[in-house]
């Protein structure tokens, strides 16, 4: 059995009237994990309570087989952290503030690893500025510059794609993979962008009003919860629906004319892919594509939460 | 850099920006050099003297010259109070902003990052009254300070530390009670000057005695008219009593806080 970074044992948290954790359950072993849920489920308050800035008023957490609130420094010395909507000091340049944190970390060679770590972030043009001066973006990326500077083991990221155009949120990800593959570095994501975890991820929990209700490898998350919503893209969808509608086991959710687009429910994908090319073979329509209508681990999410 | 040093260096360059030393280098100068060139004071410790005796007399305006500091150091007790009610908002409007949750996400021990903010936040007014205090005494005497007693301009030191410490107390105490800057400055000031206004109607009474700055400016009578018995409860008991509220804190950031 793998030696588990992060534990949590029915953990509850109230903010007076909110109860914002209910019993969560959490066993992380390495490798890059995804905390995914809705809004106000209690992700970041579970981040809070494992960096020990919270105290669980019931339950057990362990990071490193430490409690984060009686051992917060030794735990936070191997621990790098984004968290969500970060604040910084606005007056200092972006290489002075990461060549303190270096500091605190106790990093040997501070100049040449705030060096690598701008150039790994893409801050190098603009280290020299003050903070103050960054764009949304350039202050995520500094966050998580400031998240790996100090070679943690275990980094804890809310959100860290936010504020990120398409290309920057790529770059994140790539890096993020790369510290995991390369230097061992496990992630904690939290994260609602669902499409991001799918290409990283190793392994997902689903959190939902303070507990875990599924967790599990993607792999497995998508053979427990089948994917059954297809886009078909093709010529004239609307005449392709009304043969659908006379079949059993498709259920036609909507037809998008103007764009050409068909959305169904499908209870075997495998075996409906065939007699939807014959049927577009009969009634002469061309198909495009046939894909699932969101990202797996979306589809999976949506299943979770429905159920 | 050790670590430790890092956070201050980094907490003084976010909070001590320009002008935030000149705002309070530049009254305190103003204060205190206005109090040590007040010439009419001077008078008065001149005629006390015995006729004949120039080193008496050298004496007695270089005693002159740290009670005149002094006392004009307790007069700007307004003043003071504003600057740490200003610089302890700042505790505050870090723990309302998300910043306070950053510094506690840095590999820390809490007690580190409350000294810190200690060192910056308290010691900062206090090095700079201290320097103005000390070079102004040097400046405004010239020689005479050769005839100082030692042991006054230390006790002269332990009141305006008395002083500093109690307004500084009160007002960390406030911040983090209320976790809200604007709250926080408003709420410290009105205490501060509410608690003083108070003091001072309530004539005679004992308390009096006890509740800077009324307290300290008796121990500084006493001790300019030379009394044999000096007040020192009047300096001990607020002092006590400041450390006792910044322990409080302490305890409570440490052990307490969530961010």
């Amino acid at each position: 059995m793998l030696r588990s970074i992060l534990e949590a044992r029915e953990v509850f948290k109230s903010y007076r009237r909110v109860r914002a954790l209910n019993g969560l359950n959490l066993r992380i072993s390495g490798g890059v994990v995804g905390l995914i849920g809705p809004n106000g489920a209690g992700k970041t308050t579970a981040i809070k309570i494992f960096l020990g800035l919270l105290r669980a008023n019931r339950g057990s957490v362990k990071v490193f087989g430490l409690d984060p609130w009686r051992n917060g420094f030794e735990v936070r010395r191997r621990v790098g952290v984004l968290h969500e909507r970060p604040v910084y000091p606005g007056d200092i340049t972006g290489r002075l503030f990461l060549k303190y944190i270096a500091s605190f970390y106790g990093v040997k060679d501070v100049d040449a690893r705030v060096r690598e770590v701008l150039k790994l972030v893409g801050l190098e043009f603009v280290a020299h500025r003050p903070i103050k001066e960054y764009s949304a973006g350039m202050v995520q990326r500094l966050g998580f510059a400031k998240a790996i500077i100090g070679n943690p083991e275990l980094v804890i990221l809310d959100e860290p794609t936010a504020n990120l155009d398409p290309a920057g949120r790529a770059e994140i990800l790539d890096l993020i993979a790369m510290l995991s593959k390369d230097e061992g570095v496990s992630f904690l994501i939290s994260t609602h962008i669902l499409s991001e975890l799918e290409r990283v991820c190793k392994k997902v929990f689903i959190i939902y009003r303070g507990r875990i209700i599924a967790e599990g490898s993607l792999k497995d998350m998508v053979e427990r919860y089948r994917l059954t919503e297809y886009t078909v893209e093709l010529t004239e969808p609307s005449k392709l629906a009304e043969k659908l509608e006379e079949l059993e086991h498709v259920k036609v959710l909507d037809v998008d004319e103007a764009r050409g687009r068909l959305y169904l429910s499908v209870a075997d994908p495998d075996s409906f892919r065939k007699t939807l090319f014959k049927l577009a073979l009969e009634l002469d329509l061309k198909i495009i594509s046939f894909k699932p209508r969101y990202g797996i681990l979306e589809q999976v999410y949506r299943r979770v939460l429905s159920d | 850099m050790g670590r430790f040093w890092a956070l201050i260096e980094m907490e003084a360059r976010r909070l001590l920006k320009f002008p935030v030393v000149e705002l309070i280098a530049i009254p305190a100068v103003f204060y205190i050099f206005r109090g040590l060139m007040s010439f009419d004071e001077s008078r008065t410790f001149i005629g006390l003297v015995e006729p004949g005796s120039l080193q008496g007399l050298l004496r007695e305006v270089a005693g002159s010259l740290i009670v005149r500091g002094l006392i004009s150091i307790l007069g700007s007790y307004t003043f003071i109070s504003f600057i740490y009610a200003a610089l302890t908002s700042s505790i505050a409007r870090d723990i309302s902003t998300g910043y306070m949750r950053f510094l506690l996400s840095q590999p820390f021990r809490r007690s580190e990052v409350f000294v810190a903010k200690l060192i910056v936040s308290f010691l900062t007014p206090l090095i700079v009254y201290f320097s103005v205090y000390s070079i102004s005494i040097v400046a405004v005497g010239g020689l005479i300070v050769v005839f100082m007693n030692l042991l006054n301009l230390v006790i002269g030191y332990v009141i305006v530390l008395t002083l500093f410490l109690y307004v500084f107390s009160i007002c960390l105490c406030i911040t983090l009670i209320t976790k809200e800057a604007i709250t926080s400055l408003i709420s410290s000031l009105l205490f501060l000057y509410g608690v003083e206004y108070t003091v001072r109607m309530m004539k005679n009474h004992p308390v009096q005695y006890f509740i800077p700055s009324m307290c300290l400016w008796n121990f500084l009578v006493r001790m300019h008219c030379a009394e044999s018995t000096l007040p020192w409860l009047s300096v001990i008991v607020p002092l006590v009593l400041s450390i006792a509220l910044i322990a409080i804190c302490y305890i409570y950031f440490t052990k307490r806080l969530e961010v």
